[in-house]
């Protein structure tokens, strides 16, 4: 399927915050057990519609590799958005945001959108980070901020996809440098400077083919 | 089957730790590369071995592998490096792999091998930064890099993915990739080569070159050896933990089936592989880490690598990242650094030689600053930033960080203030300051010492030569019992390990490997939280000095031989928060058998009496020791 855009996400925060699972709601529906999930397959991504344009989000995640720094770190540089997420359920993990976004925004490009989320927000009797404390954080930060919930997917789709909304705007207003795959985009075929103009984008557009 | 010459390695290693390298450059390796803090350098810098262990230990000067690099080819280098993943890499059992658990605050109990295999990956790429960030001239960081181009295909070419994943992640780096002027001294060749090598590592359709050249690898009958990149299984695994959770029955079929597939290929890698050592592999094996540090080591980097290519886009807002600068956390860390420099001279290297005891906190001043640098200055700041709370885009640091190493471990004190605010508190804060307990942040596990030896490469080496009996390591054991071995991280196997720390929160429990001194003495109150004790009595304490801290066990009697120090009543004193001070010296030539231990505050002061006069001096002059250790290894 071709698209107009491809953005890349990475998901960070600390381990057990539900990050894979956000994932795997999102993209949901290439998991379904026909799939093998290790081989082959396209993974992390999904197609959506901003502005009814096609955008296809293809989303590292890095579960299990927490411990790998420059793994993590080298995902950071070429990503478009980030998802920072801490669990509502545990104070300590919401404690270490800084810590996250300070690696964020050192080994990132500098006009990644961080999303800041909430997850786990399905077991309000455990809650342990009030909702104003996460908006509050945001604000002083500069991020988008949501309550999700993995389980019930309460939030989740709108979650990536207002990350990807700020994004496209971002685009339109001329911030992100488009034909810099470092920035996290790619440019679909259809929308080929190759139509356009010749530029050195065409190298990166080769391999933009649809996946889904 | 794998066998490297023993190459004329000893002679190049002489020439190039003798020419002295400059001086800031040793400065900053002496910091990235801080290994001075557990091996006891006094113990070994004096006794009488020679040659080139000599070389290979940590109080050298560090070899840049710049000067070896033409002598010793990136082949013996791969071979080397596989070695020393392998040892770790084939003793990671099934178990170990359970989803998750390499990351849980029981993981160096429930997975260690895989704690060391993932700081195996980490201390290489810490590594081939620090080599890189050390040349002055782009022309040379850029020799450098297409020397470990080079290594990275010599390690695919050995199917070692994990140390050419981790060199290649090096060069993946902010501080390297954003190297533009290095980058472009690099020949045409080098950097198809690395396109090359990036494709294969692709995350692109699930990783799948990589996944596909590893089964290749496993499938070859004539060189099965292969090392895979494990992180990314590790990541699958948690990924068919969300997929098919444990709780999903009817699924419960297709999550053991994908797990198992995963473990048998990670088992099919563990079935051959034998290289021999040689020379290098001890080099190699002497690169140290510490885990608490790599926020340090990062930001250090990330510094460096702007002054050597300072950014033209960041020109305009650089006064405004100076200014902020100066107040952040890793500013107040160097400027630490130069005044130990200017008021102690002593705590260089030459310190040992003149093993002479001088104190390094007997400045009150400095004493005041240190405490105010570690302390009130970060606190202040966080507020400051909190406030500020305006982020100016781009490749920069914030602010607010509140993952204060120094905080995590010198807050003994405050613990009782702080406990218990955390719900109510509507910022993050550093609650972990409030235990008294080093934990890794992103996961919550007790980060070890270097010390501590299911971390030390090099111990791990020498279990697995006690255990399975590989004679092409039998030369590891033997350097390793005459110069590597720190005296204090002695246990030798993992059995040892789990004994000793059951509970990793319960840390306390020193072997008596870990105590560098210990005795009866009696303790007075002079000043508590400032103020004067209305009663002080001379009370009698079981000593114990470790390499980070005092214990004091209470005791019945003062009497050694009857000693029954009560293991559970214990009081801890972070050397890096206490200094003693030698009694002797007020009083001229009146020796005594007393001596001071105050807070840097000076809040709180005790007495410290002993037997002996004798006794009073060792307990002196060890502490001080393994103050100035700790000190060189944190500052």
């Amino acid at each position: 399927m071709s698209y107009a855009y491809l953005f890349k996400y990475i998901i960070i925060g600390d381990t057990g915050v539900g990050k894979s699972c956000l994932l795997l709601q999102f993209t949901d529906k290439r998991f379904q057990p026909v799939h093998d999930l290790t081989i082959g397959v396209e993974f992390g991504a999904r197609m959506i519609t901003i502005q009814n344009k096609q955008i296809k989000l293809q989303i590292w995640d890095t579960a299990g590799q927490e411990a790998f720094r420059s793994i993590t770190r080298s995902y950071y540089r070429g990503a478009a958005g980030a998802l920072l997420v801490y669990d509502i359920t545990r104070r300590e993990t919401f404690n270490h945001l800084t810590t996250w976004l300070e690696d964020a925004r050192q080994h990132s490009n500098s006009s990644m959108v961080i999303m800041l989320i909430g997850n786990k927000c399905d077991l309000e009797s455990r809650r342990e980070v009030r909702r104003e404390e996460g908006e509050a954080f945001a604000r002083e930060h500069g991020l988008i901020f949501m309550e999700t919930s993995a389980k019930t997917a309460a939030n989740v789709e709108e979650a990536f996809i207002n990350t990807a909304q700020e994004i496209f705007d971002k685009i339109q207003e001329g911030v992100f440098d488009i034909n810099n795959e470092a920035n996290g985009i790619k440019i679909g075929p259809q929308l080929s400077p190759s139509n356009q103009k010749s530029s050195s984008g065409n190298q990166a557009l080769g391999t933009g083919g649809g996946c889904c | 089957m794998l066998s490297v010459a023993n190459s004329s390695f000893s002679s190049t290693v002489a020439a190039a730790a003798s020419s002295s390298s400059s001086s800031t450059s040793s400065l900053r390796r002496s910091i990235s590369t801080p290994t001075t803090l557990f091996s006891l350098k006094t113990l070994t810098s004096e006794d009488s071995t020679s040659g080139t262990n000599r070389l290979w230990k940590h109080n050298t000067t560090p070899i840049s592998l710049y000067r070896l690099m033409n002598k010793i080819s990136p082949e013996t280098f791969a071979k080397q490096l596989t070695l020393i993943d392998w040892i770790i890499f084939s003793k990671i059992k099934r178990e170990e792999l359970k989803p998750g658990q390499w990351t849980g605050s029981m993981k160096h109990v429930l997975s260690p091998n895989v704690v060391l295999f993932t700081r195996r990956f980490n201390i290489v790429t810490y590594w081939a930064i620090d080599e890189i960030l050390c040349l002055k001239t782009p022309k040379q960081r850029a020799e450098m890099i297409s020397f470990f181009i080079k290594l990275i295909n010599n390690l695919i070419e050995i199917h070692n993915l994990h140390s050419s994943y981790a060199i290649k992640s090096a060069l993946n780096s902010a501080s390297i990739h954003r190297l533009e002027k290095t980058w472009n001294c690099l020949s045409k060749k080098d950097r198809q080569c690395f396109e090359k090598i990036d494709a294969l590592f692709s995350e692109s359709d699930n990783s799948n070159k990589l996944r596909t050249f590893m089964e290749m690898a496993v499938r070859n009958p004539k060189n099965s050896n292969c090392i895979p990149n494990l992180a990314t299984y590790l990541r699958d695994i948690i990924h068919i933990d969300s997929a098919f959770p444990q709780s999903d029955i009817q699924r419960a079929n297709l999550r053991h089936e994908k797990l198992e597939s995963i473990y048998t290929f990670i088992e099919k890698c563990q079935q051959s592989n034998e290289i021999e050592i040689d020379d290098v592999h001890n080099y190699l094996v002497s690169l140290r880490y510490i885990e608490e540090l790599q926020k340090f080591r990062e930001d250090d980097y990330f510094k460096t690598s702007l002054k050597l290519e300072p950014d033209p886009n960041l020109e305009s807002r650089n006064s405004y990242q100076q200014k902020k600068l100066s107040y952040s956390r890793f500013s107040s860390h160097y400027d630490i650094r130069a005044l130990q420099q200017q008021n102690d001279p002593s705590s260089s290297s030459s310190y040992h030689q003149q093993n002479q005891s001088t104190l390094e906190l007997n400045n009150p001043d400095y004493a005041c600053l240190l405490n105010k640098s570690f302390n009130g200055e970060c606190l202040k700041h966080n507020k400051e930033s909190s406030i500020n709370g305006d982020f100016k885009p781009g490749h920069r640091k914030t602010y607010s960080l509140e993952t204060n190493l120094f905080l995590s471990t010198n807050n003994n004190q405050n613990n009782v203030a702080n406990n218990n605010n955390q719900c109510s508190s509507s910022s993050p804060t550093n609650d972990r300051s409030s235990k008294n307990l080093k934990v890794n942040l992103i996961d919550d596990s007790p980060i070890i010492n270097n010390n501590d030896p299911i971390i030390n490469t090099y111990q791990v080496s020498h279990v697995y030569n006690k255990q399975d009996k590989k004679p092409t390591l039998e030369m590891l054991k033997r350097k390793s019992d005459d110069s590597y071995l720190s005296p204090i991280g002695g246990l030798t196997n993992l059995e040892d390990w789990n004994t000793v720390y059951p509970d990793p929160y319960e840390r306390w429990t020193y072997t008596d490997k870990d105590i560098i001194h210990k005795g009866c003495v009696n303790r007075k109150t002079l000043l508590k939280d400032k103020k004067k004790p209305p009663l002080s009595f001379w009370t009698n304490y079981h000593l114990r000095l470790t390499s980070d801290s005092l214990l004091f066990f209470n005791s019945k009697s003062n009497n050694p031989l009857k000693e029954t120090p009560n293991l559970r009543a214990c009081k801890k004193f972070p050397l890096l928060e206490w200094t003693v001070f030698d009694n002797n010296n007020q009083q001229s030539n009146k020796s005594s058998n007393v001596f001071t231990l105050a807070d840097h505050s000076c809040s709180t002061i005790y007495k410290i009496r002993t037997l002996t006069e004798t006794e009073t001096k060792d307990w002196i002059r060890l502490i001080k020791q393994a103050t100035n250790n700790l000190r060189q290894f944190y500052i």
